[in-house]
Protein backbone atom coordinates (compact mmCIF):
# COMPACT_ATOMS: atom_id res chain seq x y z
CA UNK A 1 0.00 0.00 0.00
CA UNK A 2 1.45 3.19 -0.74
CA UNK A 3 1.40 6.37 1.17
CA UNK A 4 -1.72 8.09 -0.95
CA UNK A 5 -3.38 4.60 -0.14
CA UNK A 6 -2.87 4.03 3.34
CA UNK A 7 -5.24 4.00 6.23
CA UNK A 8 -4.64 4.95 9.60
CA UNK A 9 -5.98 5.16 12.94
CA UNK A 10 -4.81 7.35 15.89
CA UNK A 11 -5.48 7.76 19.12
CA UNK A 12 -5.52 10.51 21.38
CA UNK A 13 -4.67 9.59 25.09
CA UNK A 14 -7.54 10.61 27.01
CA UNK A 15 -7.04 14.64 28.78
CA UNK A 16 -9.10 17.57 29.67
CA UNK A 17 -8.61 20.16 27.02
CA UNK A 18 -11.24 18.67 24.92
CA UNK A 19 -14.66 18.27 26.35
CA UNK A 20 -17.29 15.96 25.12
CA UNK A 21 -16.57 13.01 23.68
CA UNK A 22 -15.63 13.03 19.75
CA UNK A 23 -14.08 11.60 16.90
CA UNK A 24 -13.43 13.64 13.65
CA UNK A 25 -13.50 11.35 10.32
CA UNK A 26 -11.31 12.75 7.70
CA UNK A 27 -11.00 11.16 4.22
CA UNK A 28 -8.08 12.87 2.14
CA UNK A 29 -8.51 11.81 -1.35
CA UNK A 30 -6.28 13.05 -4.81
CA UNK A 31 -4.79 15.16 -2.27
CA UNK A 32 -7.81 17.35 -1.27
CA UNK A 33 -10.33 16.98 1.55
CA UNK A 34 -13.27 14.47 0.37
CA UNK A 35 -15.19 14.00 3.53
CA UNK A 36 -14.72 15.66 6.91
CA UNK A 37 -16.90 14.93 9.97
CA UNK A 38 -16.60 15.88 14.08
CA UNK A 39 -18.09 13.42 15.34
CA UNK A 40 -19.76 14.07 18.93
CA UNK A 41 -21.36 11.40 20.63
CA UNK A 42 -22.15 12.73 23.89
CA UNK A 43 -25.68 11.39 25.46
CA UNK A 44 -29.06 13.29 24.78
CA UNK A 45 -29.28 15.78 27.79
CA UNK A 46 -33.42 15.90 27.70
CA UNK A 47 -32.95 18.88 29.95
CA UNK A 48 -35.88 20.18 27.47
CA UNK A 49 -37.89 17.77 28.45
CA UNK A 50 -37.40 18.11 32.38
CA UNK A 51 -38.48 21.48 32.48
CA UNK A 52 -42.09 20.48 30.92
CA UNK A 53 -44.56 20.97 33.84
CA UNK A 54 -42.36 22.67 36.40
CA UNK A 55 -43.05 25.39 37.92
CA UNK A 56 -41.14 28.54 36.65
CA UNK A 57 -38.98 29.19 39.21
CA UNK A 58 -37.81 26.02 39.44
CA UNK A 59 -36.10 26.49 36.09
CA UNK A 60 -33.02 28.57 37.20
CA UNK A 61 -31.74 26.08 39.45
CA UNK A 62 -32.25 23.03 36.88
CA UNK A 63 -30.92 25.01 34.08
CA UNK A 64 -28.07 25.99 36.07
CA UNK A 65 -27.13 21.98 35.96
CA UNK A 66 -26.92 21.94 32.11
CA UNK A 67 -23.04 23.33 32.56
CA UNK A 68 -20.86 22.96 35.49
CA UNK A 69 -18.56 26.11 33.66
CA UNK A 70 -21.57 28.53 32.44
CA UNK A 71 -24.49 28.23 34.90
CA UNK A 72 -24.94 31.61 35.06
CA UNK A 73 -25.34 31.87 31.35
CA UNK A 74 -28.20 29.90 31.87
CA UNK A 75 -30.18 31.10 34.74
CA UNK A 76 -29.57 34.71 32.67
CA UNK A 77 -31.21 33.46 29.50
CA UNK A 78 -33.98 31.72 31.48
CA UNK A 79 -34.60 34.26 33.79
CA UNK A 80 -34.93 36.92 31.15
CA UNK A 81 -37.23 35.16 29.05
CA UNK A 82 -39.81 33.92 31.96
CA UNK A 83 -39.62 37.34 33.33
CA UNK A 84 -40.78 38.61 29.56
CA UNK A 85 -43.75 35.86 30.02
CA UNK A 86 -44.62 37.69 33.95
CA UNK A 87 -44.21 41.02 32.40
CA UNK A 88 -41.16 42.50 34.37
CA UNK A 89 -38.12 44.01 33.64
CA UNK A 90 -36.03 44.16 36.73
CA UNK A 91 -34.20 47.61 36.51
CA UNK A 92 -31.59 49.29 38.75
CA UNK A 93 -30.22 46.99 41.10
CA UNK A 94 -30.87 43.55 39.91
CA UNK A 95 -29.82 44.31 36.29
CA UNK A 96 -26.83 45.73 37.27
CA UNK A 97 -25.65 42.40 39.28
CA UNK A 98 -27.14 40.58 36.92
CA UNK A 99 -23.86 41.55 35.08
CA UNK A 100 -21.59 41.37 37.71
CA UNK A 101 -22.20 37.97 38.02
CA UNK A 102 -22.13 37.02 34.31
CA UNK A 103 -18.67 39.11 34.18
CA UNK A 104 -17.42 36.61 37.05
CA UNK A 105 -18.60 33.51 34.53
CA UNK A 106 -17.02 35.19 31.87
CA UNK A 107 -13.57 35.67 33.71
CA UNK A 108 -13.16 32.34 34.91
CA UNK A 109 -14.58 30.79 32.19
CA UNK A 110 -11.86 32.80 29.52
CA UNK A 111 -9.29 32.35 32.24
CA UNK A 112 -9.79 28.45 32.17
CA UNK A 113 -9.18 27.96 28.78
CA UNK A 114 -6.86 30.67 27.88
CA UNK A 115 -4.41 29.17 30.45
CA UNK A 116 -5.00 25.56 30.54
CA UNK A 117 -7.31 24.57 27.59
CA UNK A 118 -5.36 26.48 24.29
CA UNK A 119 -2.37 27.67 25.79
CA UNK A 120 -0.61 24.61 25.96
CA UNK A 121 -1.05 24.18 21.69
CA UNK A 122 0.38 27.28 21.03
CA UNK A 123 3.11 27.35 23.48
CA UNK A 124 3.69 23.85 22.07
CA UNK A 125 3.05 21.55 25.46
CA UNK A 126 1.16 18.34 25.98
CA UNK A 127 -0.81 20.04 28.64
CA UNK A 128 -0.60 22.61 31.23
CA UNK A 129 1.46 20.70 33.57
CA UNK A 130 4.23 20.80 30.92
CA UNK A 131 3.37 24.35 30.08
CA UNK A 132 3.51 25.31 33.65
CA UNK A 133 7.21 24.27 33.95
CA UNK A 134 8.45 26.79 32.31
CA UNK A 135 5.68 29.67 32.07
CA UNK A 136 5.00 29.50 36.12
CA UNK A 137 4.17 33.27 36.88
CA UNK A 138 1.70 33.18 33.41
CA UNK A 139 -0.02 29.88 34.88
CA UNK A 140 -0.27 31.37 38.11
CA UNK A 141 -1.76 34.52 37.39
CA UNK A 142 -4.24 32.56 35.22
CA UNK A 143 -5.57 30.83 38.16
CA UNK A 144 -5.82 33.63 40.35
CA UNK A 145 -7.75 35.33 37.27
CA UNK A 146 -9.58 32.51 37.51
CA UNK A 147 -10.04 32.46 41.24
CA UNK A 148 -11.14 36.16 41.10
CA UNK A 149 -14.04 35.04 38.60
CA UNK A 150 -14.96 32.23 40.99
CA UNK A 151 -15.23 34.33 43.56
CA UNK A 152 -17.65 37.02 42.43
CA UNK A 153 -19.76 34.04 40.96
CA UNK A 154 -19.94 32.81 44.93
CA UNK A 155 -20.55 36.38 45.89
CA UNK A 156 -24.01 36.30 43.85
CA UNK A 157 -24.37 32.85 43.73
CA UNK A 158 -23.61 31.41 47.13
CA UNK A 159 -21.45 28.88 45.47
CA UNK A 160 -19.05 28.53 42.72
CA UNK A 161 -20.41 25.34 40.83
CA UNK A 162 -23.79 25.57 40.48
CA UNK A 163 -24.60 28.72 41.77
CA UNK A 164 -28.26 28.67 43.65
CA UNK A 165 -28.18 32.86 43.96
CA UNK A 166 -30.43 33.47 40.95
CA UNK A 167 -34.34 33.65 40.74
CA UNK A 168 -36.86 34.84 38.72
CA UNK A 169 -37.35 38.73 39.23
CA UNK A 170 -33.50 39.05 40.65
CA UNK A 171 -31.80 37.50 43.92
CA UNK A 172 -32.59 35.65 46.34
CA UNK A 173 -30.43 37.07 48.52
CA UNK A 174 -28.01 40.37 48.25
CA UNK A 175 -24.65 40.61 49.69
CA UNK A 176 -23.63 41.96 52.45
CA UNK A 177 -21.59 45.40 51.75
CA UNK A 178 -18.65 43.95 53.78
CA UNK A 179 -18.13 41.44 50.85
CA UNK A 180 -18.58 43.65 48.28
CA UNK A 181 -15.84 46.19 49.36
CA UNK A 182 -13.56 43.37 50.08
CA UNK A 183 -14.00 42.27 46.36
CA UNK A 184 -13.69 45.40 44.97
CA UNK A 185 -10.12 46.09 46.41
CA UNK A 186 -9.55 42.13 45.22
CA UNK A 187 -10.69 43.45 41.21
CA UNK A 188 -7.83 46.44 41.08
CA UNK A 189 -5.23 43.26 41.09
CA UNK A 190 -7.00 41.67 39.03
CA UNK A 191 -7.36 44.35 36.30
CA UNK A 192 -3.86 44.91 36.34
CA UNK A 193 -3.20 41.18 35.88
CA UNK A 194 -5.86 41.09 33.00
CA UNK A 195 -4.23 44.10 31.00
CA UNK A 196 -0.90 41.99 31.56
CA UNK A 197 -2.34 39.28 29.94
CA UNK A 198 -3.98 41.17 27.08
CA UNK A 199 -0.47 42.22 26.33
CA UNK A 200 0.91 38.99 26.95
CA UNK A 201 -1.25 36.58 24.74
CA UNK A 202 -1.31 39.70 22.00
CA UNK A 203 2.86 39.14 21.53
CA UNK A 204 2.43 35.43 20.70
CA UNK A 205 3.04 34.37 17.46
CA UNK A 206 -0.38 32.70 16.60
CA UNK A 207 -1.05 30.89 13.68
CA UNK A 208 -2.05 33.34 10.70
CA UNK A 209 -4.60 31.99 8.57
CA UNK A 210 -7.36 34.72 7.35
CA UNK A 211 -11.30 32.67 6.68
CA UNK A 212 -14.11 34.21 5.41
CA UNK A 213 -16.72 33.43 7.47
CA UNK A 214 -20.31 34.96 9.19
CA UNK A 215 -20.16 35.58 13.09
CA UNK A 216 -22.94 36.56 15.26
CA UNK A 217 -23.50 38.52 18.26
CA UNK A 218 -25.91 40.41 20.11
CA UNK A 219 -25.90 43.90 19.98
CA UNK A 220 -26.93 46.69 22.39
CA UNK A 221 -27.25 50.51 22.07
CA UNK A 222 -24.69 51.48 24.79
CA UNK A 223 -23.12 48.75 26.62
CA UNK A 224 -20.96 45.44 25.71
CA UNK A 225 -23.48 42.93 25.33
CA UNK A 226 -24.17 40.35 27.97
CA UNK A 227 -28.03 40.24 28.86
CA UNK A 228 -29.48 42.02 26.33
CA UNK A 229 -29.62 43.49 22.93
CA UNK A 230 -30.93 42.44 19.47
CA UNK A 231 -29.16 39.72 17.34
CA UNK A 232 -26.59 41.12 14.32
CA UNK A 233 -24.71 39.41 11.98
CA UNK A 234 -21.65 40.25 10.43
CA UNK A 235 -23.72 40.18 7.30
CA UNK A 236 -25.66 43.42 8.79
CA UNK A 237 -28.53 41.76 9.49
CA UNK A 238 -30.30 42.94 12.64
CA UNK A 239 -33.18 41.34 14.42
CA UNK A 240 -34.87 41.04 17.95
CA UNK A 241 -33.91 37.80 19.81
CA UNK A 242 -37.70 36.49 18.89
CA UNK A 243 -36.92 36.27 15.47
CA UNK A 244 -33.73 33.66 15.75
CA UNK A 245 -35.98 30.65 14.62
CA UNK A 246 -36.87 32.63 11.81
CA UNK A 247 -33.31 33.04 10.55
CA UNK A 248 -31.38 29.82 12.37
CA UNK A 249 -31.87 26.57 11.41
CA UNK A 250 -30.84 23.60 13.94
CA UNK A 251 -30.66 20.13 12.43
CA UNK A 252 -29.76 16.64 13.05
CA UNK A 253 -26.85 15.17 11.25
CA UNK A 254 -26.35 11.51 11.38
CA UNK A 255 -22.64 11.61 12.39
CA UNK A 256 -23.60 13.95 16.09
CA UNK A 257 -25.90 13.77 18.96
CA UNK A 258 -25.98 17.94 18.95
CA UNK A 259 -27.74 19.42 16.74
CA UNK A 260 -26.22 21.98 14.09
CA UNK A 261 -27.34 25.09 13.32
CA UNK A 262 -27.18 27.26 10.53
CA UNK A 263 -27.87 30.80 9.97
CA UNK A 264 -29.87 31.54 6.65
CA UNK A 265 -28.30 27.76 5.84
CA UNK A 266 -24.54 29.07 6.55
CA UNK A 267 -22.23 28.02 9.09
CA UNK A 268 -21.24 30.51 11.75
CA UNK A 269 -19.41 31.28 14.87
CA UNK A 270 -20.60 32.89 18.33
CA UNK A 271 -18.91 33.89 21.27
CA UNK A 272 -15.61 36.27 22.28
CA UNK A 273 -13.94 37.11 18.28
CA UNK A 274 -17.91 37.22 17.06
CA UNK A 275 -18.64 39.88 19.97
CA UNK A 276 -15.37 41.73 20.05
CA UNK A 277 -15.41 41.94 16.00
CA UNK A 278 -19.36 43.06 16.23
CA UNK A 279 -19.13 45.54 19.63
CA UNK A 280 -15.30 47.14 20.00
CA UNK A 281 -16.92 50.05 19.58
CA UNK A 282 -18.46 49.39 23.10
CA UNK A 283 -15.90 48.70 25.24
CA UNK A 284 -14.52 51.84 27.55
CA UNK A 285 -11.48 53.75 26.14
CA UNK A 286 -9.44 51.78 28.81
CA UNK A 287 -9.69 48.40 27.15
CA UNK A 288 -9.42 49.67 23.86
CA UNK A 289 -6.46 51.61 24.52
CA UNK A 290 -4.92 48.04 25.81
CA UNK A 291 -6.09 46.64 22.42
CA UNK A 292 -4.40 49.54 20.76
CA UNK A 293 -1.17 48.66 22.08
CA UNK A 294 -1.63 45.08 21.23
CA UNK A 295 -1.77 46.28 17.57
CA UNK A 296 -3.72 43.59 16.86
CA UNK A 297 -6.61 44.99 14.51
CA UNK A 298 -10.38 44.05 15.34
CA UNK A 299 -12.42 43.01 13.32
CA UNK A 300 -10.41 39.97 12.76
CA UNK A 301 -10.92 36.92 10.47
CA UNK A 302 -8.07 34.77 12.13
CA UNK A 303 -10.04 32.44 14.39
CA UNK A 304 -7.06 32.22 16.65
CA UNK A 305 -7.04 35.73 18.09
CA UNK A 306 -10.50 34.51 19.60
CA UNK A 307 -7.59 33.53 22.17
CA UNK A 308 -6.72 37.60 22.39
CA UNK A 309 -10.44 38.43 22.31
CA UNK A 310 -11.03 36.04 25.39
CA UNK A 311 -8.18 37.99 27.38
CA UNK A 312 -9.84 41.19 26.50
CA UNK A 313 -13.13 40.43 27.55
CA UNK A 314 -11.30 39.46 30.60
CA UNK A 315 -10.39 42.59 30.93
CA UNK A 316 -13.36 44.49 30.47
CA UNK A 317 -15.72 41.92 32.65
CA UNK A 318 -13.17 43.25 36.13
CA UNK A 319 -13.43 46.56 34.66
CA UNK A 320 -17.19 46.69 34.66
CA UNK A 321 -17.60 44.36 37.66
CA UNK A 322 -15.27 47.24 39.51
CA UNK A 323 -17.61 49.77 37.81
CA UNK A 324 -20.74 48.17 39.11
CA UNK A 325 -19.95 47.22 42.53
CA UNK A 326 -17.82 50.22 43.77
CA UNK A 327 -20.72 52.22 44.63
CA UNK A 328 -22.89 49.34 46.17
CA UNK A 329 -25.62 49.76 48.13
CA UNK A 330 -28.26 47.00 49.51
CA UNK A 331 -31.29 47.46 47.72
CA UNK A 332 -34.93 47.92 49.08
CA UNK A 333 -35.86 44.38 47.75
CA UNK A 334 -33.67 41.91 46.06
CA UNK A 335 -35.99 40.44 43.47
CA UNK A 336 -39.36 41.65 42.15
CA UNK A 337 -42.58 39.40 42.09
CA UNK A 338 -45.41 38.74 39.49
CA UNK A 339 -48.58 36.33 39.77
CA UNK A 340 -47.69 33.73 37.03
CA UNK A 341 -49.77 34.21 33.80
CA UNK A 342 -49.51 31.77 30.35
CA UNK A 343 -47.70 32.98 27.53
CA UNK A 344 -43.74 32.98 25.27
CA UNK A 345 -40.98 34.22 26.25
CA UNK A 346 -37.90 34.80 24.45
CA UNK A 347 -34.21 35.00 26.52
CA UNK A 348 -31.04 35.51 24.56
CA UNK A 349 -27.62 36.13 26.36
CA UNK A 350 -23.91 35.98 25.80
CA UNK A 351 -22.64 32.74 27.20
CA UNK A 352 -18.69 32.89 27.60
CA UNK A 353 -18.77 30.51 24.59
CA UNK A 354 -21.49 32.68 22.83
CA UNK A 355 -25.24 33.17 22.43
CA UNK A 356 -27.61 31.32 24.52
CA UNK A 357 -31.10 31.48 23.09
CA UNK A 358 -34.10 29.76 25.27
CA UNK A 359 -37.98 30.03 24.47
CA UNK A 360 -40.33 29.11 26.76
CA UNK A 361 -44.10 28.48 26.87
CA UNK A 362 -45.95 28.85 30.33
CA UNK A 363 -49.86 28.19 31.21
CA UNK A 364 -51.94 30.45 33.65
CA UNK A 365 -50.44 28.47 36.61
CA UNK A 366 -46.95 29.24 35.59
CA UNK A 367 -45.82 25.54 34.57
CA UNK A 368 -43.74 25.30 31.73
CA UNK A 369 -45.43 23.76 28.63
CA UNK A 370 -42.34 23.36 26.71
CA UNK A 371 -38.73 24.96 26.58
CA UNK A 372 -36.13 25.16 24.06
CA UNK A 373 -32.83 26.17 24.21
CA UNK A 374 -30.39 26.49 21.89
CA UNK A 375 -26.37 26.22 23.36
CA UNK A 376 -23.45 28.05 21.49
CA UNK A 377 -21.25 25.05 21.18
CA UNK A 378 -24.26 23.54 19.04
CA UNK A 379 -24.11 26.89 16.88
CA UNK A 380 -20.50 26.65 16.18
CA UNK A 381 -20.20 22.98 15.09
CA UNK A 382 -20.91 23.48 11.74
CA UNK A 383 -18.22 26.29 11.97
CA UNK A 384 -15.86 24.04 13.19
CA UNK A 385 -16.23 21.91 10.58
CA UNK A 386 -16.35 24.29 8.18
CA UNK A 387 -12.94 25.83 9.95
CA UNK A 388 -11.63 22.29 9.86
CA UNK A 389 -12.24 22.19 5.97
CA UNK A 390 -10.29 25.29 5.62
CA UNK A 391 -7.34 25.41 8.04
CA UNK A 392 -6.24 21.93 7.23
CA UNK A 393 -6.04 22.63 3.65
CA UNK A 394 -4.43 25.20 4.28
CA UNK A 395 -1.85 23.52 6.62
CA UNK A 396 -1.19 20.69 3.84
CA UNK A 397 -3.20 17.89 3.94
CA UNK A 398 0.22 15.72 2.89
CA UNK A 399 1.64 16.56 6.30
CA UNK A 400 1.65 13.64 8.63
CA UNK A 401 -1.20 12.21 10.50
CA UNK A 402 0.36 13.25 13.95
CA UNK A 403 0.82 16.98 12.57
CA UNK A 404 -2.75 16.57 11.14
CA UNK A 405 -4.07 15.58 14.43
CA UNK A 406 -2.64 17.95 16.76
CA UNK A 407 -3.39 20.72 14.49
CA UNK A 408 -7.22 19.48 14.05
CA UNK A 409 -7.72 19.39 18.32
CA UNK A 410 -5.64 22.63 17.97
CA UNK A 411 -8.68 24.33 15.58
CA UNK A 412 -11.48 22.61 17.93
CA UNK A 413 -10.00 24.11 20.92
CA UNK A 414 -9.54 27.14 19.86
CA UNK A 415 -13.59 27.17 19.73
CA UNK A 416 -13.81 26.26 23.42
CA UNK A 417 -16.27 23.65 22.81
CA UNK A 418 -18.48 22.88 26.11
CA UNK A 419 -17.04 20.89 29.10
CA UNK A 420 -19.23 18.73 30.35
CA UNK A 421 -18.49 15.12 32.62
CA UNK A 422 -18.07 12.90 29.74
CA UNK A 423 -14.50 11.37 28.87
CA UNK A 424 -12.56 13.55 26.89
CA UNK A 425 -11.33 11.56 23.85
CA UNK A 426 -10.41 12.83 19.89
CA UNK A 427 -9.74 9.78 17.70
CA UNK A 428 -8.77 10.85 14.36
CA UNK A 429 -9.24 8.95 11.33
CA UNK A 430 -7.69 9.68 8.15
CA UNK A 431 -8.15 7.62 4.94
CA UNK A 432 -5.68 8.37 1.77
CA UNK A 433 -6.65 7.69 -1.35
CA UNK B 1 1.54 23.83 65.36
CA UNK B 2 1.55 22.11 62.49
CA UNK B 3 -1.55 23.16 60.74
CA UNK B 4 -3.21 20.38 58.71
CA UNK B 5 -6.05 21.40 56.23
CA UNK B 6 -8.71 18.02 55.29
CA UNK B 7 -10.65 18.85 52.55
CA UNK B 8 -13.24 16.54 51.28
CA UNK B 9 -14.22 16.70 47.54
CA UNK B 10 -17.26 15.64 45.73
CA UNK B 11 -20.28 16.64 44.00
CA UNK B 12 -23.94 15.96 45.21
CA UNK B 13 -24.50 13.17 42.38
CA UNK B 14 -25.17 9.54 43.90
CA UNK B 15 -21.97 8.20 46.27
CA UNK B 16 -19.54 11.34 44.44
CA UNK B 17 -20.47 12.87 47.72
CA UNK B 18 -19.00 10.19 49.72
CA UNK B 19 -15.69 12.65 50.39
CA UNK B 20 -18.04 15.20 52.09
CA UNK B 21 -19.66 12.26 54.29
CA UNK B 22 -16.06 11.45 55.09
CA UNK B 23 -15.18 14.89 56.40
CA UNK B 24 -18.48 14.98 58.53
CA UNK B 25 -17.85 12.25 59.76
CA UNK B 26 -13.83 13.02 60.87
CA UNK B 27 -15.59 16.08 62.33
CA UNK B 28 -18.15 13.95 64.57
CA UNK B 29 -15.12 12.29 65.73
CA UNK B 30 -13.63 15.49 67.01
CA UNK B 31 -10.20 15.30 65.14
CA UNK B 32 -8.98 18.24 66.94
CA UNK B 33 -9.42 17.14 70.16
CA UNK B 34 -7.72 14.14 69.52
CA UNK B 35 -4.74 15.59 68.09
CA UNK B 36 -4.41 19.12 70.54
CA UNK B 37 -0.76 19.42 69.02
CA UNK B 38 -1.93 20.33 65.64
CA UNK B 39 -4.34 22.63 64.00
CA UNK B 40 -7.07 20.43 61.90
CA UNK B 41 -9.18 22.06 59.67
CA UNK B 42 -12.12 20.31 57.74
CA UNK B 43 -14.02 21.37 54.78
CA UNK B 44 -15.44 20.09 51.78
CA UNK B 45 -15.67 21.49 48.02
CA UNK B 46 -17.47 20.62 45.31
CA UNK B 47 -15.69 19.82 42.06
CA UNK B 48 -12.70 22.26 42.20
CA UNK B 49 -11.20 21.23 39.31
CA UNK B 50 -7.58 23.64 39.01
CA UNK B 51 -8.83 25.87 41.56
CA UNK B 52 -7.78 22.53 44.10
CA UNK B 53 -4.08 24.35 43.49
CA UNK B 54 -5.16 27.66 44.84
CA UNK B 55 -6.92 25.96 47.88
CA UNK B 56 -3.90 24.07 48.68
CA UNK B 57 -1.38 27.27 48.43
CA UNK B 58 0.45 27.88 51.38
CA UNK B 59 -0.64 24.83 53.25
CA UNK B 60 2.37 22.77 54.94
CA UNK B 61 -0.12 19.55 54.88
CA UNK B 62 -3.29 18.69 53.69
CA UNK B 63 -5.35 15.57 53.29
CA UNK B 64 -7.78 15.28 50.48
CA UNK B 65 -10.57 12.46 50.26
CA UNK B 66 -12.04 11.81 46.80
CA UNK B 67 -14.63 8.99 45.40
CA UNK B 68 -12.79 7.20 42.59
CA UNK B 69 -13.63 4.63 40.42
CA UNK B 70 -10.86 2.08 40.14
CA UNK B 71 -12.53 -1.09 39.52
CA UNK B 72 -12.54 -2.51 43.80
CA UNK B 73 -14.82 -3.18 46.05
CA UNK B 74 -16.76 0.02 47.02
CA UNK B 75 -15.88 1.10 50.06
CA UNK B 76 -12.28 0.01 49.36
CA UNK B 77 -9.81 3.02 50.40
CA UNK B 78 -6.73 4.00 48.48
CA UNK B 79 -3.99 5.79 49.68
CA UNK B 80 -1.84 7.96 46.93
CA UNK B 81 0.95 10.00 47.66
CA UNK B 82 1.11 13.20 44.85
CA UNK B 83 4.56 11.10 43.48
CA UNK B 84 2.50 7.99 42.39
CA UNK B 85 -0.86 9.23 41.94
CA UNK B 86 -0.52 9.46 38.69
CA UNK B 87 0.93 6.01 38.03
CA UNK B 88 -2.28 4.55 39.41
CA UNK B 89 -3.34 2.18 36.31
CA UNK B 90 -7.16 2.88 37.19
CA UNK B 91 -9.59 5.88 36.85
CA UNK B 92 -8.85 7.93 39.48
CA UNK B 93 -11.07 10.18 39.94
CA UNK B 94 -14.79 10.36 39.23
CA UNK B 95 -14.75 14.19 38.13
CA UNK B 96 -13.78 15.75 35.01
CA UNK B 97 -10.73 17.98 35.63
CA UNK B 98 -9.24 15.43 38.14
CA UNK B 99 -7.88 15.55 41.37
CA UNK B 100 -4.80 14.75 39.57
CA UNK B 101 -4.35 17.02 36.86
CA UNK B 102 -4.96 19.81 39.07
CA UNK B 103 -2.60 18.01 41.33
CA UNK B 104 0.00 17.59 37.75
CA UNK B 105 -0.62 21.05 37.40
CA UNK B 106 0.24 22.12 41.38
CA UNK B 107 3.63 20.22 41.10
CA UNK B 108 4.51 21.88 38.06
CA UNK B 109 4.13 25.41 39.92
CA UNK B 110 5.85 24.22 43.20
CA UNK B 111 2.61 24.92 44.68
CA UNK B 112 1.81 21.34 46.53
CA UNK B 113 1.85 21.45 50.15
CA UNK B 114 5.18 19.64 51.32
CA UNK B 115 3.14 16.85 53.14
CA UNK B 116 0.12 15.53 50.92
CA UNK B 117 -2.05 12.48 50.85
CA UNK B 118 -4.88 11.43 48.97
CA UNK B 119 -7.67 8.99 50.14
CA UNK B 120 -9.20 7.69 47.18
CA UNK B 121 -12.69 5.79 48.29
CA UNK B 122 -14.08 3.12 45.44
CA UNK B 123 -17.77 3.82 44.27
CA UNK B 124 -17.97 1.58 41.62
CA UNK B 125 -18.98 1.97 38.09
CA UNK B 126 -21.85 3.51 39.52
CA UNK B 127 -23.91 1.70 36.64
CA UNK B 128 -26.65 0.16 38.86
CA UNK B 129 -28.38 2.51 41.26
CA UNK B 130 -27.09 1.86 44.76
CA UNK B 131 -29.79 1.65 47.86
CA UNK B 132 -29.63 3.27 50.91
CA UNK B 133 -28.41 0.28 52.67
CA UNK B 134 -25.61 -0.63 50.42
CA UNK B 135 -25.13 3.43 50.30
CA UNK B 136 -24.78 2.98 54.56
CA UNK B 137 -22.97 -0.29 54.13
CA UNK B 138 -20.36 1.19 51.42
CA UNK B 139 -19.95 4.20 53.77
CA UNK B 140 -18.89 2.12 56.92
CA UNK B 141 -16.63 0.22 54.81
CA UNK B 142 -15.17 3.06 53.91
CA UNK B 143 -15.01 5.15 57.43
CA UNK B 144 -13.54 1.64 58.94
CA UNK B 145 -10.24 1.94 56.13
CA UNK B 146 -9.88 5.56 56.27
CA UNK B 147 -10.29 6.67 59.82
CA UNK B 148 -7.42 4.70 61.29
CA UNK B 149 -5.49 5.30 58.49
CA UNK B 150 -5.94 9.35 58.42
CA UNK B 151 -5.14 9.67 62.03
CA UNK B 152 -1.72 7.39 61.41
CA UNK B 153 -1.21 10.35 59.20
CA UNK B 154 -1.79 13.03 61.71
CA UNK B 155 0.15 11.49 64.32
CA UNK B 156 3.54 11.06 62.08
CA UNK B 157 3.14 13.89 60.53
CA UNK B 158 2.95 15.90 64.20
CA UNK B 159 5.65 13.39 65.95
CA UNK B 160 8.53 14.11 63.57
Amino acid sequence: MDNEQRQINIKVPVLARVEGEGALDLQIRDGAIADLKLRIYEPPRLFEKLLEGRDLHEVPDIVARICGICPIAYQMSAVHALESILGISPGGWVRDMRRVVYCGEWVESHSLHIHLLALPDFLGYTGAPDMARDYPNEVRRGLRLQDLGNRLIKLFGGRSVHPVGVRVGGFHHPPAPEAVSDMVAKLDSGIAEAEALVRWVASLDLPRDQQDFTYVSLRHPDEYPMNEGRLLTSGGLEIPVEEFTRHVIEHQVPHSTALHARLDGKPYLVGPLARLNLNQDRLPQAVLDVLKDTRIAFPSRNMFHSLIARAVEVLYALMEAKRLLQDYHLPDAPYETAPPRGGVGFGCTEAPRGLLWHRYECDGRGLIINARIVPPTSQNQARIEEDLRMSLQTLGLDRPEDELRHFSETVIRNYDPCISCATHFLKLHVERR
Amino acid sequence: MTSIHIIGIGSPMGLDCIGWEAVKELQRRALGQLFPGGRIRLSSCDRPGSRLVTLLEQTPAAILIDALQGGATPGEVYRFTPENLSAYPGALSSHDVGVAQALALGAALGQLPPRLVIYGIETGTGESPVNEADTTAIFERAITGLYPAVCNDIQTWLSS
